[in-house]
């Protein structure tokens, strides 16, 4: 079984931090052509954890939440326009068990600077189409309210967010 | 104060055990990044590559799709990516057509991934330029798992997709654009245009969307620029903030071109560039 060495490791690290600071671009040279320009992408920075919550006590997890709240960065070419779709799930499911989910009008945020509580609201139930900021960064934050019933069974409760990013000019 | 006699009864040490432990197994980021924005291929070159790089924490499960699919416009103008799953058999999709290898795969942290595209399209196929999106699904990220208790632990998952075009070009392909509305009107505070596009020839048309708004001195008080793509028709709205400008008469100048910085200027197809221009009052 080959280990890496810890200079392979450090040079790993290096390669990942330095990829996710944007300071190195991937090269495409295919067979076929690719289209240049700063690639996109997506990264997940926190899920929208609701975290302990009791029966029959709604629990409202705000966009402003910073520990809770979902929270998405979109990088890609400065100044262009993306399109950013949020498919949310209704409920939360544990084995057979179910648990509902609401999100409103007020439960999304976007901030090209990335300060939480100064974004702009967004409703995440519907498209978002908005510009990447000169340093070609957008975040999207996300709030909901987790609805158990007054009987509610025990158990780890989970859904899936699915966030959709793409580039409206290709 | 019968109603609150389960607040007693919750073990509350439980409860706060089970929140820091949510929040601590929480992953700090997971990220998949793909490279290029489009792939052109050709019936020269049949093949092409898609990059992935896992630039998050934790091992990304990523899946490539194809879908027929473009930018098309909805009725109050917005932009987005229309999806179609089961084309119209006269579409000029490549979905069914173009594979990817592998079609799933972990990416683990730090690691690049290539993934290769061969289009196979059927004989008789003719000239034109036939399209596709490539949905890369990723799935990084897990709730974490709470130990077996009485209490009632909620969290999402997340799945990121994030859509890149796929252009497939047989014979001679040309294209070009229409402009069939052109307007501006004040609405609030910003300063609104519409723009009706009509795409020629057998090709999208890729290229840009330049505004420079005139004040009646002829001085431009703003630009705007936005890479487009019309595919068949768009109306598009274009909003831009105007709370700046003085109440008075300006003009806004669009022109149309296809100096696309951000693809190789050998994937756009070339068309002269169209100008228009058009007054508005702003109150």
């Amino acid at each position: 079984m080959r280990t890496a060495s810890p200079r392979q490791g450090a040079l790993k690290w290096a390669l990942l931090v330095a990829l996710a600071l944007g300071l190195i671009t991937i090269p495409v040279h295919a067979q076929g052509r690719g289209g240049g320009g700063r690639p996109l992408s997506v990264f997940g920075r926190q899920t929208l954890n609701f975290g302990t919550v009791l029966p029959g006590v709604p629990t409202t997890i705000s966009r402003t939440d910073a520990l809770n709240a979902g929270e998405f960065e979109v990088r890609g070419r400065k100044d262009t326009q993306v399109a950013i779709d949020l498919t949310l799930p209704a409920e939360m499911t544990a084995g057979a068990l179910s648990l509902p989910l609401q999100f409103g009008p007020g439960d999304g945020g976007y901030s090209q600077a990335g300060t939480i509580a100064a974004a702009t609201v967004f409703d995440p139930r519907v498209q978002l189409v908005t510009t990447l900021g000169a340093n070609g960064r957008l975040y999207v934050y996300l709030g909901g309210t987790a609805l158990p019933g007054p009987q509610q069974g025990a158990g780890t409760y989970s859904g899936t967010i699915v966030l959709t990013v793409a580039y409206t000019g290709v | 104060m019968r109603g609150l006699r389960w607040l007693r009864d919750v073990r509350w040490w439980r409860v706060i055990a089970g929140a820091l432990l949510l929040m601590v197994a929480a992953p700090v980021a997971w990220a998949i990044l793909v490279a290029p924005q489009a792939i052109f291929l050709s019936d020269r070159e049949r093949t092409g590559e898609v990059h992935l790089v896992n630039t998050g924490s934790k091992p990304e499960d990523v899946q490539i799709d194809l879908e027929y699919g473009y930018p098309a416009t909805d009725s109050a103008g917005q932009i987005g990516i229309k999806l179609i799953e089961d084309p119209d058999s006269g579409a000029p999709s490549a979905a069914s057509w173009v594979r990817a290898f592998p079609h799933r795969v972990v990416v683990q942290p730090g690691q690049r991934q290539v993934v290769r595209l061969l289009a196979t399209p059927p004989a008789g196929l003719k000239d034109g330029e036939y399209w596709s999106r490539i949905l890369v699904t990723s799935r990084g990220a897990q709730v974490a798992v709470a130990t077996p208790d009485s209490n009632i632990h909620a969290g999402l998952n997340l799945v990121l997709r994030t859509i890149i075009s796929l252009t497939y070009r047989k014979g001679a392909v040309h294209t070009g654009v229409t402009v069939d509305d052109f307007r501006v009107t004040e609405e609030h505070d910003s300063l609104v245009t519409w723009l009706g596009l009509t795409r020629t020839g057998n090709a999208a048309y890729l290229g840009n969307v330049h505004l420079v708004v005139q004040d009646s001195l002829d001085h431009a008080r703003a630009t705007w620029d936005t890479p487009i793509a019309v595919y068949f028709q768009q109306h598009r709205r274009l909003a831009f903030p105007a709370d700046s400008f003085p109440p008075g008469r300006y003009t806004v100048h669009l022109t149309l071109d296809t100096k696309r910085s951000d693809l190789p200027q050998d994937d756009v197809l070339p068309v002269p560039a169209i100008e228009r221009s058009a007054g508005v009052v702003l109150h």
